[in-house]
């Protein structure tokens, strides 16, 4: 599930990037948002993506843009408890 | 050639990317220069004392950040509170001011108005300290879900209740329920930060929290530097980092002075304030149509500049201490969209309206509708957000106008929210549509027309002042479009 998630995560902030021009490859703690390659926008479609595809309710946790900002954190959110 | 021109300038001033500097503010004698600096450079706008305390505070905070943290703690903590009390019992911050103005409200003597506004600043150290303790044994109250709208909450009750007491003859209670208030307002700011990080992490103390609430650096209502999460993101790790923070810091204190010229300079236009162009307007002998809008244009200006300057020193002293900040207000003439100069004009006013406001909203409102949700959480941080913020800056108008006066006075302020709050969740709509601004120096022009019109003509209904109302400010802008 985790190899699966990470491939569609990866895809997903890949085209994110793409369409803002960054070809540059990421690595998975890579910090997307707080390095300033992601905006404040990108994060809030990322949020609907996760909500939608992984059910992540963000309602119950503590938010911060730390819990986005790498393949790894997201990893860490969406995994099931 | 313009580029190689600005790309000298930029190198010659990067003094934090050369070595001699990086080592020099390491020595005593550099940190003695950069104190000298540093002092010059606050001096005119927070009075030698304050300057002198804050930058010695800043530096000897600086000097502990990387050896000595308990040490650096404690340094916040004196200088912190230390800054608020004597502030506030020497009159340099509001709370004893408003206090006073509800004194002679009530036709009493204002002589106790500082001592009294000063003890109940003090009370606030040990009312945080049970907060923070009850968070940390119920991490699951209400207050410790939800700790803005808990506290916001608390205010509005606390509001509700002085006003009761007042106008039913009770002046005494009324008084202490309104100093409460007038203390309590600034923190409201500030405690869900520490609030919600008690909550979320167990390994910040109680302590750590509470050095920097209003931080000496910007002992404001608006929290520069936002909450302890934040502040730790930025802390200077190892020596050159902290040397590196210590010269941006500086840089940032030096051009607040240079944006302060400018804004002098500005003073010598021989235009009237937008107050007195619509007081002219209002008494029959309007200013031209050139002038008008000259006035316009200037007071946006200097309004603006005021905003940067301010947020450069405060900014500027916290990166002494060793935390490098991003910067509160940063090119906002660069904004190529209404959202962009939401983000660059004010970022950390901003930052409490996202937290507080856009976040809890979007996460809760309209999930299915992904437009709408959009739209609405920024309405509701531009508009809800923004109107509170100012209103309750301002919330000992509620004692001495009245809430139905306080109210009528603000709506202007209402008005602006409302329009800007429209405008920029347009703005982040078309974002997320995928509409982009034009690219290349035409579209960067077009740009800067369309945003800077907004803001000048929107600056009628926000200049702070609440002596003329709604009707009259949108007659003396249709005045400015030649229509009477």
């Amino acid at each position: 599930m985790i190899t699966r998630a990470r491939l569609e995560l990866r895809a997903f902030i890949s085209e994110t990037l793409e369409k803002r021009g960054d070809l540059k490859p990421f690595a998975d703690d890579e910090s997307l948002f707080l390095s300033g390659r992601l905006d404040s926008l990108t994060m809030m479609n990322f949020v609907m993506f996760l909500e939608k595809t992984y059910g992540v309710d963000f309602d119950t946790i503590y938010f911060e843009v730390a819990v986005v900002d790498t393949v790894e954190a997201i990893l860490a959110l969406i995994q099931p408890r | 050639m313009p580029a190689t021109e600005s790309d000298w300038l930029r190198q010659t001033l990067a003094i934090e990317t050369r070595k001699s500097c990086v080592s020099f503010i390491q020595t005593p004698f550099g940190q003695l220069a950069a104190g000298a600096l540093a002092l010059l450079a606050t001096n005119d706008y927070l009075g030698f004392w304050e300057a002198a305390i804050g930058v010695a505070a800043s530096l000897a905070a600086g000097a502990t950040i990387l050896r000595a943290p308990k040490l650096h703690v404690l340094i916040l903590f004196t200088a912190t509170w230390g800054s608020v009390l004597a502030g506030t019992a020497l009159g340099s911050l509001d709370t004893a001011d408003h206090l006073a103005e509800l004194l002679q409200y009530m036709n009493r003597t204002t002589n106790e108005a500082s001592l009294l506004s000063t003890v109940g600043v003090a009370l606030v150290l040990p009312l945080t300290l049970l907060l923070f303790s009850k968070v940390r044994s119920a991490p699951h109250s209400f207050i410790a879900r939800r700790p803005f709208l808990s506290l916001l909450l608390f205010e509005i009750v606390l509001c509700f209740v002085s006003f009761i007491l007042q106008t039913n003859g009770m002046e005494v209670a009324a008084i202490v329920g309104w100093l409460t208030v007038f203390v309590f307002t600034p923190y409201l700011w500030f405690l869900p930060y520490a609030v919600i990080d008690l909550r979320a992490r167990g390994d910040s103390m109680p302590l750590d929290h509470l050095a920097i609430q209003r931080p000496f650096w910007s002992p404001t209502y608006v929290p520069f530097g936002k909450g302890l999460a934040f502040l730790r993101k930025y802390r200077a790790a190892d020596a050159e980092a902290l040397a590196v923070t210590q010269l941006k810091g500086l840089k940032l204190l030096l051009w607040a002075n240079v944006l302060n010229a400018l804004r002098e300079l500005l003073e010598l236009i021989p235009v009237p304030v937008i107050g007195e162009a619509i007081d002219a307007f209002l008494s029959g002998h309007p200013v031209s149509i050139v002038i008008g809008w000259s006035a316009l244009v200037v007071s946006t200006a200097r309004f603006c500049l005021q905003v940067a300057i301010w947020a450069h020193l405060f900014i500027g002293i916290a990166r002494l201490a060793g935390y490098r900040l991003p910067r509160g207000s940063w090119r906002p003439l660069e904004s190529r969209t209404l959202m962009d100069y939401f983000n660059r004009f004010h970022y950390y006013f901003k930052e409490i309206l996202v937290d507080f406001f856009f976040t809890p909203t979007f996460f809760r409102i309209f999930k299915r509708h992904p437009k709408l949700r959009m739209f609405f959480a920024t309405f509701i941080a531009a508009g809800v957000g923004n109107a509170l913020w100012h209103f309750l800056r301002d919330v000992h108008l509620v004692a001495t106008l009245g809430p139905v006066q306080a109210i009528r006075t603000f709506e202007s302020y209402l008005f602006y929210c409302t329009i800007l709050a429209t405008g920029i969740g347009l703005s982040q709509l078309r974002l997320s549509l995928g509409i982009k601004p034009p690219e290349g120096t035409a579209g960067r022009i077009r740009s800067f027309l369309i945003v800077w019109s907004f803001v000048v003509v929107l600056h009628v209904f926000s200049d702070g002042s609440r002596a003329h109302g709604l009707g009259d400010r949108i007659n003396f802008l249709a005045s400015l479009f030649g229509v009477s």
